[in-house]
């Protein structure tokens, strides 16, 4: 097994919720609450979850594009929450971000060239400004477009074109680590299975890493060695792939997993769904975060709050009924939507 | 894009007509010319003296072209004004349009100085206070701002003179010198003073317009890329900030042919915003028309200059 890139520990990123005129502080959104996460060099690691989950937030406070409160973030050994801004500057070139939505994630007045470009000048890589434009022309080959879109704006390129530019624009500064922050989503399905092909040849030339942040189950499927689920805040549950997608050791992972379409209908899983809405991470429940949408849930859940436990089948759950010191669940009826 | 040109230019010459005609209205129907003679030549004048005045000025013939189509002051004025033959004073028969001649540049001196100071100060401060929103340097910035736009301008004309011409004598009172360096001196005051009254509101604008750019994904990205906050807020932030700013100052540009009645008259300013409030004070009103008649071309100049320079400022605005 390759060597730990980036090594999240404890990450811990609220956002204050400010009231009234004096803009006091009333409470905390806790977006990201005690996330930890390990990508090793040229590997693919999927966060997933529902929408509101903190999985943004997650790439972002890695990036420190966010401020996380409490954690660490170790990229190669050194924890970034640590360093000072400069210093910091230096390490956004060996790890890099490509954002959710394309459009509004490019600078509408500035040129294809300069938008891939101004990463390479911020950090004084690829010559002076003639031998960075064909560097230019080289990454948008790479990303498959052709060197006339070098001088267009982005409102002229279609949204596959722009997450184009997004990726080569990552890829400019030749980083380690590249996050995808729903790299994907908003792309029509066959240019999202150009984009993703394309990410799995980078990632194979290059030799990149990968954190996958996305809600959309056959993406993780296809690109990712190991999932990570995300809910509220935290991680439920993690494990490689394969073993996530065929047995789900959580609750709220086998609801996913039962709720993601599928074309085959041989291959429909037939866990118990997910009961209700997300509460609101500004104030989540006592106990197990999930046991008021559990179909599982007994008494244990809303008294103590579970750790990740390992699952025997490999990977971690954070759910009592993986404690090996549980006694057999009591038989509870699922309770009534 | 010369057929939008062509298009904002033809609807901008109607706006003039329909300017022009509503001057007509206003000055013509409505001022008597009995009233303006006997402004003119003083109210013991004779009733031949008025008559010949009245006559000399051309007030006497018919008003509107129905009456006599050939020879009509409707279309005497339009004439006149679409050439900008001005005429002359009412009160004293100088040349309008010598009067404006030399009144532009003591003018321009004033609101030149005072607009470019005042555009580069507002957008540095708008963004010093929007890089630190939502902190106390910001609250204390906007506070300043509102504070500084809710006070009258007469006071900080009226107290800027006693305080610094009066006691601190750094500059003269009021007064006005041509002469290249001697000129400063008397304008240093009136500049200060229209900065005090018009940087606050400025600030607000911009430093809302730029917290709106500061939120937005792109800002983020150009962090992600490496991008220092000084380039983040110059060329990110201020760079697509640009449409909103150009319209206020390109709105500006016109007005400060115009002058400020206010600066001038209380500084002795011998600019157009002097000759204006002349104007008003002795009701001449054939200066006052053409006064009205070049502020009206100012703003209607400002709006057409408005819309072009999106096409330049904006790559995303094809004029069609």
């Amino acid at each position: 097994m390759s060597a730990a890139l980036l090594e999240v520990e404890g990450l811990r990123t609220w956002f204050p919720v400010r009231q009234g005129l004096r803009r006091r502080v009333v409470g905390h959104i806790r977006a990201v609450d005690g996330v930890d996460l390990t990508v090793r060099v040229g590997q693919t690691v999927a966060l997933v979850g529902e929408s509101g989950c903190g999985k943004t937030t997650v790439g972002r406070s890695i990036l420190r594009l966010e401020q996380p409160q409490a954690g660490s973030v170790r990229f190669d050994g050194v924890d970034l929450l640590a360093q000072p801004s400069r210093e910091l500057r230096q390490f956004r070139q060996r790890m890099q971000i490509v954002f959710q939505d394309p459009m509004a994630s490019l600078n509408p007045r500035m040129r294809v060239r300069d938008l891939v470009a101004e990463g390479m000048r911020s950090f004084g890589i690829g010559g002076g400004p003639r031998r960075r434009t064909e560097r230019v022309v080289e990454l948008l080959q790479r990303v498959q477009l052709d060197a006339d879109h070098l001088w267009r704006y982005p409102h002229e390129l279609s949204g596959g074109q722009r997450q184009r530019i997004g990726i080569a624009r990552a890829l400019a500064v030749e980083p380690e680590l590249v996050i995808c922050d729903e790299a994907v989503s908003a792309l029509d399905v066959s240019i999202q299975a150009q984009i993703l092909n394309l990410l799995g040849e980078l990632q194979r030339e290059l030799n990149l890493a990968y954190l996958f942040i996305t809600h959309d189950l056959s993406v993780v499927r296809y690109l990712a060695d190991e999932v990570a689920v995300m809910y509220l805040g935290q991680i439920v549950e993690r494990g490689p792939t394969r073993r996530i997608f065929e047995a789900p050791a959580h609750p709220y992972t086998q609801g996913l997993l039962a709720a993601a379409p599928s074309v085959d209908p041989q291959r429909r899983h037939c866990a118990l769904g997910v009961l209700g809405d997300v509460p609101s991470p500004a104030a989540p429940p006592p106990g197990c975060r999930f046991h008021t949408r559990c179909p599982k849930t007994f008494d244990r859940c809303r008294r103590e709050k579970p750790p990740l436990y390992d699952c025997a089948s490999g990977g971690q759950s954070r759910c009592f009924l993986e404690d090996p010191s549980q006694p057999p669940r009591p038989a509870v009826s699922p309770r009534e939507g | 894009m010369l057929a939008y040109v062509a298009r904002r230019l033809g609807y901008g010459v109607l706006v003039v007509l329909g300017v022009l005609l509503l001057l007509f209205v206003l000055f013509f129907a409505v001022a008597k010319p009995e009233d303006i003679a006997r402004r003119a030549l003083g109210e013991k004048a004779r009733q031949e003296a008025i008559d010949i005045w009245i006559a000399s000025h051309g007030y006497d013939r018919p008003l509107w072209p129905w009456q006599q189509p050939a020879d009509n002051q409707l279309f005497d004025h339009y004439a006149r004004m679409l050439t900008f033959d001005f005429g002359r004073s009412d009160t004293d028969d100088t040349p309008i349009a010598r009067r404006l001649a030399e009144g532009v540049g003591p003018t321009l001196s004033l609101t030149v100085p005072l607009f470019l100071v005042g555009l580069v100060i507002a957008l540095l401060f708008g963004l010093f206070v929007a890089f630190f929103r939502d902190t106390y340097i910001d609250a204390t910035g906007v506070f300043l701002c509102v504070l500084g736009m809710s006070v009258s301008l007469l006071l900080y004309i009226i107290g800027g003179q006693f305080l610094i011409g009066k006691l601190l004598r750094w500059f003269p009172i009021s007064g006005f010198d041509p002469a290249p360096v001697v000129v400063a001196r008397f304008l240093a005051l009136p500049v200060l003073v229209g900065l005090l009254g018009v940087v606050g509101g400025d600030v607000r604008f911009y430093r809302t317009v730029f917290v709106e750019e500061t939120g937005r994904d792109y800002v983020r990205t150009a962090r992600a890329k490496g991008a220092g906050e000084m380039r983040v807020m110059l060329r990110h932030v201020l760079r697509n900030s640009l449409i909103p700013v150009m319209t206020r100052v390109v709105l500006a540009i016109p007005f400060l042919f115009v002058g400020s009645l206010l600066l001038e008259s209380f500084f002795g300013i011998p600019g157009l915003g002097t000759l204006t409030v002349d104007a008003i004070r002795n009701n001449d009103f054939a200066t006052l028309r053409v006064m009205v008649f070049i502020g009206a071309l100012a703003f209607i100049g400002g709006q057409i200059a408005t819309d072009i320079s999106y096409a330049f400022v904006d790559p995303r605005v094809r004029l069609e």
